[in-house]
């Protein structure tokens, strides 16, 4: 086990929105749903599992309402997916994916003296992912992809498919009509496959997450490519995967 | 050899093509292939990689890949 601190937190995504520059504390819980189980007779509780799991998220941090910062996006009290790397922003290292965070609380706190600061709560609907990094959240201008020196290698395949996430925080299409990411997996790490293509993403500030049935190869990467032509494009994005 | 032996031959060598179902990208170069079967970590930039988007036909497939690809409905053999 090696231990993290707060310089491991790699990126903090809602939609797109890039907000851990104003953030002080994550608090990230997922929890299984129990009922009382004991009956008349029985000498100890019992509780048995449900079969549900939920899951909460709440931040601490500062006030800052440049645009796309945190006020916009808690003020909107909208539902987005999310994304936080907690051990860095590294291919490879893991992430929490959130299908669906719902900002219910905002809290603005001014104190004299202090520098404002923005609380929220969320409720999260869905699941919640324990992924691994295979594009850091990094700007790209070319197209390219993670296959050979910067593919994961999970030791082995999978058979109950998983869930792809993307957050495109910065796109730049420079004349081109969209930029198309994808999650790849192989066999081998010699020929990748199509495991997810993501919607093709034409403006920034955008997260999705797609979920694949079956197989998944032991090998998995990320490509991204820009469609039709121009200059000066360029992307800053995140793509990982959650193995089912 | 007859004719019809040297044709034979000739068919025995080309290399089996394969309709892609699934998009898929590979190194083209036998020696990129040999380095990676070998554990090499090779970048992007020296892997040379061809993208067959789903449609195309191929006949340069990674001989180590057939075998998966085929079974997981990938690709398929072309006559």
């Amino acid at each position: 086990m090696t231990r993290k601190g707060s310089p491991d937190v790699g990126f903090a995504l809602f939609d797109g929105r890039s907000i851990l520059s104003t953030l002080t504390e994550i608090d990230t819980e997922r929890e299984v749903v129990l009922e009382d189980n004991t009956v008349l007779g029985d000498a100890n509780e019992a509780w048995l599992p449900v079969g549900l799991k939920r899951g909460t998220l709440s931040q601490r941090g500062f006030f800052d309402d440049a645009a796309n910062s945190v006020h916009d996006h808690l003020v909107a009290f909208a539902q987005r997916t999310a994304a936080i790397a907690l051990e860095g922003n590294t291919i490879g290292k893991k992430f929490i994916g959130w299908a669906g965070a719902i900002t219910t609380k905002y809290r603005r706190i001014a104190s004299k003296g202090t520098l404002h600061k923005a609380e929220a709560d969320y409720q999260v609907t869905g699941p919640v992912d324990e992924g691994v990094i295979l594009h850091a959240h990094t700007q790209e201008t070319t197209a390219g992809n993670t296959e050979g020196a910067s593919s994961v290698d999970n030791l082995g395949s999978s058979a109950n498919g998983g869930a792809g996430y993307a957050e495109v925080s910065q796109l730049t299409l420079g004349g081109y009509t969209n930029v198309a990411l994808k999650v790849r997996h192989s066999a081998d790490d010699v020929t990748y496959a199509d495991l997810i293509a993501f919607t093709a993403i034409t403006t920034a500030l955008t997260g999705q997450r797609l979920a694949v049935a079956g197989t998944v190869n032991r090998h998995l990467a990320s490509s991204w490519a820009y469609g039709g032509a121009g200059s000066g494009q360029s992307v800053t994005f995140m793509v990982g995967f959650a193995r089912g | 050899m007859s004719d019809m032996t040297k044709k034979r031959a000739k068919s025995e060598m080309a290399p089996r093509r394969y309709r892609v179902l699934t998009a898929i990208s590979y190194p083209t170069d036998p020696e990129i292939v040999k380095r990676i079967l070998a554990g090499e970590r090779i970048p992007f930039e020296e892997r040379g990689l061809w993208e067959a988007p789903a449609g195309a036909v191929v006949d340069d497939v990674p001989a180590v890949s057939v075998p998966w690809l085929l079974a997981q409905g990938l690709i398929e053999e072309v006559a």
